[in-house]
């Protein structure tokens, strides 16, 4: 009886937390690079991948519902409207309520988004969105002077909306956030790992912009608390206030809801004893995955994946410390006794671990790879398979972000016979090569992938066991494709498996075009 | 478009080395010392072994069996040091010229032949089969001017490490006649060498041929070699008597254990002492432990059972 009494609570509360059955499409874009005449950013991809993490996780949007592009350019944005349109389509021949929600973060500038070289124009998009066949379509952009977008009908620099009714039933029409006025920039920030609006929008969807405290976060809610978040963080900067604005256009008033922190029980919650302030959660790569402003008295829950996450609350003159982990399904309560007293030096916040991805640094490596020719003849009778070994070092974000400057050194050698038709003689073969290669890598989580391409300057030798012949040796350039796969162990090491693949072109004999393999493991160390 | 070929050229530009297999291979035909001289056991240098007899002839005195066997070795390897020195010269330097089947080094200014310019042709008959030459030339005659062969030879090889038959022919002569020099072999018309090295024994023939109007006039030796390293060889030597005109051959055949012990028969077949057969036998020290020769006082020493072979 207990039991069928918790699966009628848990069908009702999802019930009405998912505004009755409106199916959720997201397209969410992020563009660190804006093109000519403007600077890389740091951070767009890492917001636009938050948020569509936040929404898939807790905003009811499915997997297949929701289009990711990361510094796409403009005509992969609007093939993924495209794809999500037709679903749409899908949907509402089935007659399912619909609701479509974009995301942008990166650069705009003269009317348009900037993704990458190519533009995309505010009215173009706006139009896009406002024919949408969903019923309720919301653009969220985070981007300089985005609040053109919010200009031409309703547009206010607000710190909140007004929502009459206490559901979206029937709610129709369009809703455009945007994270600064017209004639603003919109700011980005080391200290969070973010910009201050999405890093804002996105702690107020795990959790803190749930005013109300019902577990579930409203778009109303959710832009209130990044208003006040923003404006106050950015009031004191050098580039001035930022004031997100929003245009509110829902022919049926209703407030919708964006986020529910009850359906998936896990993250940390707050207990209303817990001490007033700013906390900080900072996840395991040294980022801020949300901030939260306690209130006194009141509980507060943020729906953080698992995961182990330092806090951090700032006291006037000291900092509280600790760690917590969140377990799958499982709400770990902030014991305030678990933290510590710790000078401001030891501030997570700082720590390297997040600026360690963003800024240039080097990082050492000792590598143990086999190397073999693809061609038989060649391997068994001129260069034969050999291990090697090898050391590496390589700057990070120093050509740009997430691209990697590497330089190499190695050699191995092995022993074997050269038959021929009339002579066989053991010898021992030596090689030493000297590489640098430009790579590029995905730094999402503790799995980073790479590719890149290397040039390398291989020196081989050999030497016969019969002195009376001449030792041979061989030199020459050899371009090649790099690709791993990068497990991060902790913060400062790594350990690395990796695949090259090599062009090299032999002129003693005759001429010819000879590939090579390697496959390597690799420990590495981040300064 | 252009970038193409100037990275074609970059890349050539950066290639270089000796790693051939083929060069292994011409190189592979020529014939090593190691392989070809004479390894009669040596005379350990200890007090009291060497020396000069001269009283008779007994037993545990040093050999002078073995000094002639020594000397025999000796002069075989100088002429085939001589030899093959000129060969080993071209394995310092990588090929001047490849094609398929053939290998060029050279042609370059001969330091010790001041005026003459060399060249080493290996050329590969059949997948085995390699002849190679060494030929000098003046060096202000012309381009088309024909080659003076100093050496001419050939090897067919048969697997292995260098395993194969061979022959190599110095023409001392030929090349005198050219107006190249052949210091310390101004009495040697011609070298010829033959070598057979996939089989045990080894064996290497050398006949050497003297100009006329110098007393000797061909010494022969017949080297073998088994793989446990006992050996033998055969120094015959036919000379003329300038002040009689007779014809002198005498043929000694030396044989050794791998422990030093051996044996020495010295047959006397044309001259004075026609018909004259001499033995000696001596211990792994080196010293006679039976000698029966003729012309000595007494004519008999030791036990012919003391003979290890």
């Amino acid at each position: 009886m207990p039991r069928l009494l918790a699966i009628v609570v848990a069908v009702l509360i999802a019930h009405s937390a998912w505004a009755q059955g409106t199916r959720r499409f997201a397209v969410i874009a992020g563009n660190d690079d804006g093109g000519e005449g403007t600077k890389p950013l740091l951070y767009a991809r890492d917001d636009a991948r938050k948020i569509h993490d936040i929404l898939t996780r807790l905003g009811g949007i499915q997997p297949p519902d929701s289009e990711l592009v990361l510094n796409g350019k403009a005509a992969d944005v609007l093939a993924a409207f495209t794809r999500i349109e037709q679903r749409l389509r899908q949907a509402a021949e089935r007659s399912e309520r619909t609701a479509l929600l974009f995301y942008y973060s990166g650069h705009a500038k003269d009317g348009a988004l900037r993704l990458g070289s190519t533009a995309l124009a505010f009215d173009s998009l706006r139009n896009r969105l406002a024919q949408s066949s969903a019923d309720v379509r919301i653009g969220i952009f985070d981007s300089c002077r985005s609040g053109a977008l919010t200009r031409s009908k309703g547009v206010r620099k607000a710190p909140s909306f007004e929502v009459e009714s206490d559901a979206g039933h029937g709610a129709k029409g369009l809703v455009i956030l945007a994270s600064s006025a017209a004639d603003e920039d919109s700011q980005e920030s080391d200290q969070i790992g973010g910009s201050y609006f999405s890093h804002h929008l996105a702690s107020g969807l795990l959790g803190d912009a749930d005013r109300t405290g019902d577990g579930r976060v409203t778009l109303s809610e959710a832009y209130a608390y990044a208003y006040e978040r923003t404006v106050a963080d950015t009031v004191e900067s050098a580039a001035g206030a930022q004031h997100p604005t929003f245009s509110y256009d829902l022919a049926g008033n209703g407030d919708i809801v964006l986020t529910d922190l009850v359906a998936r029980k896990e993250g940390i919650l707050f207990p209303a004893s817990s001490p007033d302030g700013p906390y900080y959660l900072v996840d395991s790569r040294g980022f801020v995955s949300a901030e939260v402003i306690k209130v006194a008295e009141t509980e507060r829950r943020i729906a953080l994946p698992p995961g182990t996450y330092r806090v951090k609350r700032r006291m006037p003159d000291r900092l509280r410390v600790g760690e917590v982990k969140v377990a799958a399904g499982q709400l770990t309560v902030l014991d305030e006794s678990s933290l510590r007293d710790a000078p401001f030096s030891d501030d997570p916040v700082k720590g390297p671990g997040r600026l360690q991805q963003i800024s240039t640094h080097v990082s050492f490596g000792f590598a143990g790879f086999y190397q073999s020719f693809f061609d038989g003849p060649t391997r068994e009778t001129l260069f034969p398979p050999s291990p090697m070994l090898g050391l590496e070092a390589q700057i990070h974000n120093f050509l740009r972000r997430d691209w990697i400057w590497g330089f190499d050194l190695a050699f191995g050698g092995s022993r074997t016979t050269l038959n021929l038709s009339a002579l066989n003689v053991p010898y021992k073969f030596s090689e030493v090569t000297v590489g640098t290669s430009i790579l590029v890598e995905w730094p999402e989580g503790i799995l980073v992938p790479y590719l890149g391409a290397r040039l390398a300057m291989v020196f081989m030798s050999r030497q016969f066991d019969d002195r009376t012949l001449p030792d041979q040796n061989f030199y020459t350039f050899t371009p090649g494709l790099v690709g791993g796969l990068k497990l991060r162990i902790s913060r400062h090491w790594g350990i690395e498996a990796r695949g090259r693949v090599h062009y090299l072109f032999y002129n003693i004999e005759q001429n010819r075009s000879l590939g090579y393999w390697e496959l390597a493991t690799l420990l590495s160390y981040e300064l | 478009m252009k970038k193409k070929p100037a990275f074609l050229l970059f890349i050539l530009a950066a290639c270089g080395g000796n790693y051939s297999n083929e060069d292994v291979e011409f190189l592979g035909a020529l014939p090593v010392r190691s392989q070809l001289e004479s390894k009669l056991p040596a005379q350990a240098v200890q007090s009291g072994v060497t020396g000069t007899r001269q009283d008779a002839l007994s037993v545990g005195d040093p050999s002078t069996a073995y000094q002639d066997a020594r000397s025999a070795s000796d002069s075989f390897n100088s002429g085939l040091f001589w030899l093959l020195d000129l060969i080993d010269q071209i394995r310092l330097l990588p090929p001047s010229r490849r094609a398929p089947d053939l290998r060029v080094w050279g042609p370059f200014p001969d330091h010790d032949h001041p005026g003459f310019i060399d060249e080493v042709v290996i050329e590969r008959q059949e997948p085995a089969l390699f002849n190679y030459r060494i030929e000098v030339r003046p060096q202000n005659d012309p381009p088309s001017a024909p080659w003076i062969p100093l050496v001419v030879g050939s090897f067919r090889g048969t697997g292995g490490a260098r395993k194969g038959t061979g022959e190599v022919h110095l023409l001392a002569a030929t090349a005198r006649a050219g107006g190249f020099a052949t210091s310390g072999l101004d009495t040697v018309q011609t070298i010829d060498m033959s070598y057979v090295t996939d089989q045990s024994p080894i064996e290497v023939n050398m006949s050497v041929q003297a100009t006329p109007g110098s007393g000797l006039q061909t010494v022969t030796y017949a080297y073998s070699e088994y793989d446990d390293h006992h050996g033998s060889i055969q120094f015959s030597a036919t000379a003329v008597d300038p002040s009689s005109g007779s014809t002198l051959v005498l043929s000694e055949i030396a044989r050794w254990l791998p422990s030093g012990q051996g044996r020495s028969d010295i047959t006397v077949q044309a001259g004075t002492f026609s018909g004259t057969i001499a033995v000696e036998c001596w211990d792994a020290q080196f010293r006679v432990t039976y000698a029966n020769k003729p012309w000595e006082t007494p004519p008999v020493v030791g036990t012919a059972a003391s003979c290890a072979l």
